[in-house]
């Protein structure tokens, strides 16, 4: 379904004189329909810049990306705009990616209405449905985010991107904000919302643990560039790559039986 | 010191803010050398804690009742002088933002030898190689490049490792780590996690490891207390709680954490239904009940008492009351 080869990103150096580096060094990967890509990495190793680059919120500097056939980076300017309602991004902060001043309900007729062309009859409905699926109810739909806890304003993020019917997810990091306890409800969603609409997903996060949890493959990436890439259980299991090792050995642990009581 | 002697002590501490309890009756001993993981999530009066410790409660709280004793000295009620001589004294703390705790326009060696001089006496010379000694001991080994930068200069790990050494500057007999790696990568936590745990054995410090994922510090912990809303709700050695917890809680808080619950990729964690209480929201029975699978009528009526169940181990549940 989605197809990314040789992906290029430079940016200039920082300050005078600094040199041009890239964030993203000639990576390539697919994506399959229903299928999850996991990408771990730490702070600055460019996946965050890589998942903009797929939706060209950031253009490439060279390579190719290509979705159920279409030359994404050959699309102008209105066909960008059609296609981006086909792979939808939830960012990590559900405080800063939900507008403070509009109540949920704007938030989220907003696409049904200007996107979609929906009769206000029918963006009612389709956002109780959508309130429903990510576990909120109709109440939540007359919120101001600040109203919302953490995990609940993730789940409004959730149904937003799911308002335009999206086959690709982007989850950058969706539970780093939130709770133990609320981050199993939101990755619990994501894996139903997947199962049930046949998503493909690139799931992003630093947590390999998380990672290994969410995915069916894993990609692990420093400096720009893919290190290692396999399926999540040989990941965890037979990791060829050293830094691969690393992030795996650094992975919490339950304490030892014998530890002094 | 002997290790029976607690380097502190907490017993029955309570606080509330403008009426409202933040801390109802948590009480927690630390023996020099050992680690103590202090475990909850968002509101839950981790950080409260530590804070009320330090007597830095924040505007409009309360101590409502409680003792805080710092090697047999109480230190709630005690003046403003002898709690700023505790403060990075003999009580160390480090915070999880290390690069808003350090001033950014002083360089690194000058915090750390303000902190030699002002709990030490240090000047000159011997505050000079004090320094130098502090930062080989937290790993920060070019010690010249070091001392001369500013804070932003360095990485967050780095910048960790110097809060710990201004930490150490005091000669702590207690560290206080309110989520220390919380804003770091994994792989540098478990450095930072892993040079806590050496200077812990190496200095016989007694440490007091606060964070909101008991995976990530139920490795590193002696012993480990699980809050929820304010009050303790478990107390275990850390080499038990994980498969043998006794609040349901605890047991759901591990059940829902990708990395420790067991289960298999990409197939549903037990997650915990419902939101987290905010402040004061409970007032009788027991805050978790209605997240809880195993609540029954009484749990919303009652509060539930601290039992013991063993030795080193309690929990706060109705199902260890009589007439459950």
């Amino acid at each position: 379904m989605l197809e990314v080869t040789e992906l290029h990103k430079m940016y200039r150096g920082r300050g005078p004189g600094g040199a041009p580096f890239a964030a993203v060094d000639r990576v390539s990967f697919r994506i399959q329909a229903g299928e999850t890509l996991g990408l771990v990495g730490e702070s600055g190793c460019g996946k965050s810049t890589l998942s903009r680059c797929l939706m060209r919120l950031v253009e490439p500097s060279s390579g190719q990306v290509t979705f159920d056939g279409v030359d994404v980076r050959a699309l102008g300017k209105r066909a960008l705009r059609a296609f981006r309602r086909r792979m939808q991004i939830v960012h990590q902060d559900p405080y800063s990616s939900l507008d403070p001043l509009l109540r949920i309900d704007r938030v989220l007729a907003a696409p049904l209405r200007h996107v979609l062309g929906l009769d206000a009859a029918a963006t009612e409905k389709r956002m109780l449905s959508l309130l429903e699926e990510v576990g909120l109810n109709a109440s939540h739909r007359l919120a101001y985010p600040h109203e919302l806890s953490g995990g609940q304003r993730q789940r409004v993020a959730i149904a937003r991107a799911l308002s335009l019917n999206p086959e690709f997810i982007i989850a950058d990091e969706p539970t780093s904000a939130l709770d133990v306890s609320i981050q199993a409800q939101v990755l619990n969603l994501l894996l139903r919302l997947q199962r049930d609409h046949g998503l493909a997903m690139l799931f992003i996060s630093h947590d390999i643990s998380l990672v290994a949890h969410m995915s069916d493959r894993i990609a692990v990436m420093q400096s720009g560039q893919f290190v290692e890439s396999a399926a999540a259980a040989d990941i965890v299991e037979r990791a060829q790559h050293p830094y691969t090792r690393t992030l795996l050995a650094a992975r919490p642990h339950r304490p030892q039986q014998h530890a002094k009581p | 010191m002997s290790a029976d002697v607690p380097a502190l002590n907490v017993d029955d501490l309570s606080v509330d803010i403008r009426g409202v309890t933040v801390l109802d009756h948590v009480s927690l001993a630390l023996s020099p050398g050992e680690a103590l993981g202090l475990v909850g999530e968002s509101g839950c009066g981790k950080s409260m804690t530590a804070l009320a410790i330090l007597g830095l409660l924040p505007r409009g709280a309360r101590i409502g009742g409680g003792s805080v004793r710092l090697r047999g000295q109480e230190l709630l009620g005690a003046s403003e002088d002898v709690l700023c001589k505790v403060r990075g004294g003999a009580i160390g703390m480090i915070f999880q933002e290390p690069g808003a705790c350090l001033d950014p326009v002083m360089r690194i060696g000058r915090q750390i030898g303000e902190s030699l001089r002002l709990h030490r006496g240090l000047t000159g010379a011997a505050q000079d190689a004090e320094l130098r000694k502090l930062l080989l001991e937290v790993g920060l080994n070019e010690t010249d490049r070091v001392a001369r930068a500013y804070a932003h200069e360095l990485s967050g790990g780095m910048q960790q490792r110097a809060m710990i050494a201004m930490a150490l500057a005091g000669e702590p007999v207690v560290l206080i780590a309110d989520e220390p790696t919380t804003a770091l990568d994994a792989r540098i936590a478990s450095q930072i996690l892993d040079l806590l745990d050496q200077l812990r054995r190496e200095r016989g410090l007694a440490l007091l490891l606060i964070s909101h994922d008991l995976a990530v510090i139920g490795g590193r912990c002696d012993r480990v207390i699980v809050m929820y809303a304010g009050r303790a709700v478990e107390a275990a050695p850390a080499a038990q709680v994980f498969t043998d917890a006794r609040h349901p809680y605890t047991a759901a808080l591990i059940a829902a954490s990708p990395g420790i619950a067991g289960v298999a990729p990409k197939t549903p964690l037990r997650d915990i239904p419902g939101q987290l209480p905010a402040p004061g929201g409970a007032s009788d029975g027991c805050a978790f009940a209605e997240r809880c699978t195993l609540a029954r009528p009484a749990c919303v009526k009652r509060t539930p008492r601290w039992s013991t169940l063993e030795t080193g181990r309690g929990a706060r549940c109705l199902q260890y009351e009589e007439g459950w």
